[in-house]
């Protein structure tokens, strides 16, 4: 069987471009890191008996705790600030008897000002306990800043657990770009059901 | 048996075919994107990620610092901060918590092959109006909603363990009016249809209370239903405001 001119040229351009994607693909794999990150906190294991597990919120799914404020998300879709002011907040849900550690926040920060955020517990009846906090600092830029190390167990039968931020600055110069949660699970975790793992 | 050939060209344009659609695909994905039309990458500022290199970060074995809990630190809420230990649940058993089932004369069958209470405890001031053009206010340290709208109806989605048992739906609310609120666990079926499993409402005109509604014991299919939960203040004033809703379930024992 003889090929066309214009055959044979398609398939040697579409032989490279599999040749040239497998051999990307292989090359991708070889640079990974040969070894899995070290998961036991040798010197913290009092402080951290587990490994961390994370709650990653973005910044654009908080919300105004009132709707006289305003908000906008930057282009990315990622971030979130006001041109306002207020105060921001989203529903916080972690495993029964789970201890939270740490909270991260991941900003975008130019203004003179540093932004607020806490991880708050309300008792349904008006008040509240702020449990962990981080502030934004600096003004270059995109940035994170962590919490001082706080244990905090979860009790979702006496408390409901809400994500806080307070912007400081009413202008795109402070953004919320994330707030991250490390916390480790309980003990228990081990024997619950599937479902659950 | 008849044998099947295949020409050359056959074999050549399901290469072909074989390279279109991933390449399509991966395209379609760049294409198609969530950000706004327009939109640059910004230059990477934040250095890689190296895991181990932070505290919050399993490998850590660098100092830690431990939050002082006498720190000047700004308060999230207008109020003063309490410390919520005192109100600890305390009194009667409920029959949305373990000890009520402990009681002598309190029928258990019930919960045999259940596990004992977990919840979904979520603050008042995390629902959010299901549609636009009224308006909403925090109250209550940050932990309270209310409107301006009596049909201005609040939503929160609702997410729980395939297989769990949804028990009770608990109402914490601030109520000085006339008028009483209520709340519901809703589903819905995605073509228009809802149905309320259970609801609850606001009592009296005391203040801050509690309200627990009827015992549902319904099972969780995520398959076929999302859950929402739904509030409507049915006042449109700081006399009626919503502090916290609360779901008990049960977790099946295998």
């Amino acid at each position: 069987m003889k090929l066309k001119k214009w055959q044979f040229v398609l398939s040697f351009v579409l032989l490279a471009g599999l040749l040239v994607s497998a051999v990307g693909s292989a090359l991708a794999n070889v640079s990974a890191p040969a070894t899995a990150p070290e998961l036991i906190r040798p010197d913290n294991t009092l402080m951290a008996p587990h490994a961390f597990h994370y709650l990653y919120v973005t910044g654009s799914a908080l919300r105004p705790r009132d709707g006289a404020y305003n908000w906008l998300s930057t282009g990315s879709g990622g971030c979130i600030y006001t041109t306002v002011g207020g105060l921001f907040n989203v529903d916080l849900q972690l495993p029964e008897g789970a201890g939270i550690d740490y909270l991260r926040i991941f900003y975008y920060d130019t203004s003179a000002s540093d932004a607020n955020a806490w991880i708050t517990s309300y008792d349904g009846e008006g008040n509240f306990d702020d449990l962990v906090y981080v502030g934004s600092t600096g003004t270059a830029g995109y940035g994170t800043a962590l919490s001082d190390f706080t244990r905090v167990y979860v009790h979702n039968a006496n408390q409901s657990l809400v994500l806080n931020w307070r912007p400081n600055d009413a202008s795109s110069a402070m953004q919320l770009c994330g707030l991250r949660i490390a916390y480790h699970m309980p003990d228990y975790y081990l024997y619950l059901p599937g479902i659950l793992r | 048996m008849k044998q099947v050939r295949f020409s050359l060209r056959t074999i050549l344009i399901a290469v072909a075919l074989l390279c279109l659609v991933p390449g399509i695909t991966v395209l379609a994905q760049e294409i198609i994107s969530s950000a706004e039309p327009g939109y640059v990458a910004p230059a990477v500022t934040v250095p890689e990620q190296i895991i181990g290199d932070d505290p919050d970060e399993d490998g850590y074995t660098g100092p830690i610092t431990v939050a002082d809990p006498n720190a000047d630190i700004p308060p999230s809420g207008e109020g003063v901060e309490v410390d919520l230990k005192q109100f600890l649940p305390e009194g009667e058993p409920q029959p949305d918590e373990d000890a009520y089932y402990d009681q002598i004369g309190v029928n258990a069958e019930i919960n045999a092959g259940w596990s004992h209470f977990y919840y979904m405890n979520v603050a008042g001031s995390t629902l959010r109006q299901r549609a636009s053009g009224n308006n909403w206010f925090a109250s209550g340290s940050g932990g309270c909603v209310y409107a301006n709208d009596t049909y201005n109806i609040f939503n929160l989605d609702a997410q729980f363990p395939e297989g769990a048992r949804i028990d009770y739906l608990r109402i914490f609310y601030y109520d000085t009016s006339d008028s009483n609120s209520i709340a519901w666990l809703t589903t819905y079926d995605g073509a228009g249809g809802y149905s309320d499993r259970t609801n609850v409402y606001s009592a009296n005109n005391l203040g801050y209370g509690t309200t627990l509604s009827d015992y549902l014991g319904e099972t969780v299919i995520n398959y076929n239903n999302p859950y929402l939960l739904n509030w409507r203040p049915m006042v449109a004033d700081n006399t009626m405001q919503l502090c916290g809703l609360r779901v008990a379930y049960r977790l099946p024992i295998p």
